[in-house]
Order: C-alpha cells, then structure tokens, then sequence
C-alpha cells in the first residue's frame, strides 16, 4: 500500500501543500519546528482519524484559522483510492473513502495500515504500565476491529463501577455485582486480545533486535491482571478492597507487560540507546503483524529515530527497512547529510523533501 | 432585537424560553397571539395554567394523570398481569400509539447510571417490587434503550426479581422493520443474529 499524493490545507503549521510522494523511501528533511512531523501527523490521521498526540481537532487546525482539510490518494494492489477528513469547528470532523462517507469512524481504522515510531515512542518503555497498555491498545485497534468495541464497553462500565464505589457510603452491592457481570464479556475480550497480539509479536520483536546488532535475550512478559477465565472470582476477592479504597482494583485495566534484557527489567536498568532500540524492534514487529493480518505493506514512518542510535545501528535499519519486507517508508532529521551517507551505503534510493517553515523548498 | 413594547419584548422572552424556539419564532408567535382574539388567548394561556396545576404523577405507574391513579391503571379491560417498564412518559405514549399493547405500565424516570449520579434509589425500582409484591403480575417486558445504561438497568431488575416467579423479558433488538438488511450497522446486525427467534414465533 502507498500514498502517491497528499493534499493539506490549514493543518498545524501548513497552509496548503500539495505533494507528489516517493513509492519506496521518502526523507523530509528540514530545522527544527518547521513541521517534518506535522506532515507525518497528517499522513497518520488520514489512517487512524487522530493526530499523533491525542490534540483536539481544533489543535490541529492552523493557528488563526477555522477549518482544516486532509486528502490523500493512495494505491491498495491494483486500486486507487482516496481518503479525505474535514474539519471545520464547532462541526464534527467528517471521513470519507471515495468520496462516501463513513457513519462510523471505527470503520476506516485498519484500512490504511499503518505503523510509526516517535521520539515519545521511548516513554513506552521508561514509564507507567499504563503507556504500555496503551501501545497495546492502539495497536491492537488496527489490527481487530471489535477490539475497540470491547475496550470502549470496558471502560464505559468501569467508570460506572467506580461511580458506584464513590456514591456512597454504603455502595448499592447488587448494583456493583450487576456491573461486574457486564464487565465479563469485554474483559475476556481484551484479555485475550492482548495475550494473542503480544504472543505473536515477541518472536518478531526478537528477531529484529539480532537483526539491528542487539546483544543480549530480549524478552517481553504479559502479565495480566486476572487471567480471561478467573476474572469473577478475581472481583469477588477483591470486593472487600474495592469497597474500601472506593475503586475496581482488579481488571484488565491494572495489566502490565513485563520487557527484559537479559531477565533485567528495561524500564530500570535500560539504557536510552537500548531503550531505543528495543521500541525500534516493538514497532518493527506490530509492522510485521499488521502487514500479515491485512496482506498489504502498511506505510512506515520514522520520526528523528537516529537520534541516540550509533551509527553502525543506524545502518542497520536502514538496511533493513529497505528490504523486501517493508514498503513505503518515511523518515525525518534535521541532517540530510547524515541520511544520505547512510541511504547511499544501503545502496538505496530515496527522494528528498527540504522543508521550512511548512512549505516545501525545491 | 428591539421591540416598541416592553409587554411584546417580555412576551418574546418568555417564549423562546421554550425549547426549539428562538428569537425570530418567538416574535412571530407572540405577533400571532397579539392579533387573536383577546377570548382565544384567554383560553390558551387558561389551558397551560389548568395543565400545570392539574397533572401529577399516577402513584401508581408514574405516567401522567389528572387523576391519583392514571387512565391505563385504572382501565379493568387491560391485561393486569403485564408490565411495561420504560424510562420516561414519552415512551408510555410511543408505546401506547402502537395500539399492539394493553397491559400495564411502569415508568421508571431514567436508567441507571451512578456516573450522572443517578443510582437505583434515584429511580422508581423500589415501587415497581412493591407493585410485583402486592399484585398478580407474571411478567415485567423491559423497554429501555439499547445502551450500556439501559442494560444494567434490566440486569438489575432482572437479579431482584431471581426469587419471585416473575418473569423478566426485554423488548427485541435488530434489524428495523421496513429497512434493508444491508443498510444495518454491523453492531445491529451482529447482535440481531446473536439473539434470532425461531420463526414459529414470529407469526
């Protein structure tokens, strides 16, 4: 799958460009603060309908302005297709595939495959489980539709359990067992949802990282709160705690995902060039489980990733993301010069986009 | 706007204080009952006095009623052991228009949802176990919405009623009547496969 052109009005810094984009390597180089993400950050909402760092639609509409437009033409196999989202404020944003509209956003997720890498990326990694959880669920979002579904259903029931808990003093306990029995079905859901994605994606992730010139066993543990079938005893258990501290502590909203370098915990005793490099292999891996579950290449971005790699790391990737297995690739850096002796030893071919101050130089 | 009268610009004001009505409207109706004959306003503003001194409540259902206990309560012909459980007056009259009902109703005043702080205690569930309690009443139909609120609602309704021998039934979900199956959402269509009714039934 590709992108072959990218139309933007009014979005973050840009007022309108208009782009004819490379098949394979696209390198948009440029300062910093000229917008190299912000076309990445319109490339990725044509796909997931959101910008990269969860602002509000009217955040990502041009300062002074009061509507944004995105339109991006891509080829799926033999087909040509075309994807736009409007937003105008005070309006809700509008999706459309072909020029038909959707009714539900959840619909066009996952039809434009797509995996990026950000410097925040690493946060995944370094911070609470809840980041990690949410690497799951984004991801997960691309990959299993009715995943969302599950997910929304859990938290909306979770949020009216722990209302329960905070009513009052003495909490409605048929209420709260009513609530926890309609917890059930989604939570099994997500649970083995999560169990399956990261099951597949750990041997990937593995192989990426002695691919990159990682040393060391990489590992990565699920280790859900309640596993899928205990999840009733597990709130039964905990009802006396729950009742207490005035919230639902058990669920699949308390998992964690466990990442060992050679059975050292990443998150303490990780260094930021391994941190980085094991997020590189994270990614590159839902990369290969995206591309397997949807049969197409989705498009790969890489936002400032040489930054604290070694070089002989950075070769590695761009070796590798080169090759047969990914298709069309977009990378940042404000170096264009350390790019290109990188590109020109893989032997490959690219097309440079100069930006600044959100428009393109030719 | 500015108005010549301050009567018309108070009149204007207090109309479109209604909902769906704004400014312009307003004007235009207050113009309407300025040019009425004074005895047709007299009875238009005597009628709404008359309706918010009069309806309550029935003690019975919580439907509207001129009297202590409602019209559908008090009619002897309608099925007494049937109940209705809906969340509000309007969907007493949704339901009423349909003509295919005649039992009983109870309206409940909203779903659960302790998030808008509205709990069981907030709603009429208490009453409608006192009525199952003192009544002949075999089966509760629960017609509330189609949302996650709306089901904890019947959930809990349902767990209560696990000891008496009434039965606990929702009104059906799926595909709407005259629409084409290819135009339901998948959530719909899903869920309308999930719950399919031998056809015997359906006749």
């Amino acid at each position: 799958m590709r992108i072959t052109r990218l139309h933007i009005s009014q979005f973050k810094n840009y007022n309108t460009l208009d782009i004819e984009l490379d098949e394979q390597m696209n390198c948009i180089v440029g300062q910093n603060g000229v917008g190299k993400t912000n076309l990445l950050e319109a490339i990725y909402c044509l796909s997931m309908i959101r910008g990269l760092f969860g602002l509000s639609d009217r955040l990502l509409t041009k300062d002074d302005c009061d509507w944004f437009r995105l339109e991006g033409e891509y080829t799926i196999g033999d087909k040509i297709k075309t994807a736009c989202i409007k937003y105008a404020i005070g309006k809700k944003r509008r999706v459309s595939m072909n020029g038909v509209e959707y009714e539900k956003f959840s619909e066009h997720i996952g039809r434009l495959p797509i995996t990026c890498i950000l410097p925040d990326d690493s946060l995944i990694l370094k911070e609470s489980a809840e980041s990690r959880r949410t690497f799951m669920n984004v991801s997960l979002s691309q990959l299993d539709s009715t995943y969302l579904s599950s997910l929304a259903l859990y938290q909306r029931l979770l949020k009216q359990r722990n209302a329960t808990l905070k009513a009052d003093r003495y909490p409605d306990k048929t209420l709260l067992s009513v609530l926890t029995q309609q917890m059930k079905l989604p939570s099994q859901a997500i649970i083995q949802a999560r169990e399956s994605f990261l099951y597949e994606l750990i041997p990937q992730a593995q192989v990426f990282f002695s691919q990159l010139g990682g040393e060391g066993k990489l590992d990565i543990q699920y280790k859900p709160n309640t596993v899928a079938d205990q999840i009733e005893n597990a709130h039964q258990e905990s009802l006396e705690n729950d009742l207490r501290l005035r919230r639902t502590n058990r669920g699949p909203h308390r998992d964690e995902v466990e990442i060992t370098l050679n059975n050292r915990s990443l998150r303490k005793y990780g260094s930021q060039g391994q941190v980085k490099l094991v997020l590189i292999c994270l990614k590159l891996g839902f990369y290969s489980l995206l591309s397997a579950a949807k049969s197409v290449k989705p498009i790969l971005m890489l936002d400032d990733v040489f930054d604290k790699l070694d070089p002989s790391k950075i070769d590695h990737l761009i070796q590798l993301i080169s090759g047969e297995q990914f298709g069309q690739v977009f990378i940042t850096d404000t170096d264009p010069n350390r790019l290109k002796v990188a590109l020109d030893k893989a032997k490959t071919a690219a097309t440079f986009f100069h930006i600044d101050d959100g428009q393109l130089q030719l | 706007m500015e108005f010549s009268s301050q009567y018309i610009q108070q009149a204007v004001e207090q109309l479109s204080s209604l909902p769906t009505i704004g400014k312009k409207t307003a004007l235009k109706l207050a113009l309407h009952l300025l040019d009425a004959p004074s005895e047709d306003v007299e009875l238009f503003t005597k009628s709404l006095l008359e309706m918010r001194a009069n309806v309550k409540s029935c003690s019975q259902c919580f439907n509207l009623s001129d009297a202590e206990i409602c019209q559908v309560c008090s009619d002897t012909l309608r099925d007494q052991s049937r109940i209705c459980v809906v969340e509000t007056v309007r969907d007493v009259m949704a339901i009423e228009s349909t003509g295919q009902y005649r039992g009983l109703y109870h309206v409940l005043g909203g779903v659960i949802s302790p998030l808008d702080g509205i709990g069981p205690a907030e709603l009429t569930i208490q009453e409608l176990f006192s009525r199952v309690q003192q009544s002949e009443v075999k089966e509760l139909i629960m017609a509330v919405s189609p949302t996650i609120e709306g089901d904890s609602t019947i959930f809990y309704i349902n767990r209560m009623m696990n000891d008496s021998d009434v039965l606990v039934s929702a009104i059906a979900r799926g595909v709407s009547f005259g629409n084409e199956l290819q135009y339901a959402d998948a959530m719909t269509l899903g869920r309308s496969i999930a719950t399919r009714t031998p056809y015997d039934r359906t006749i």
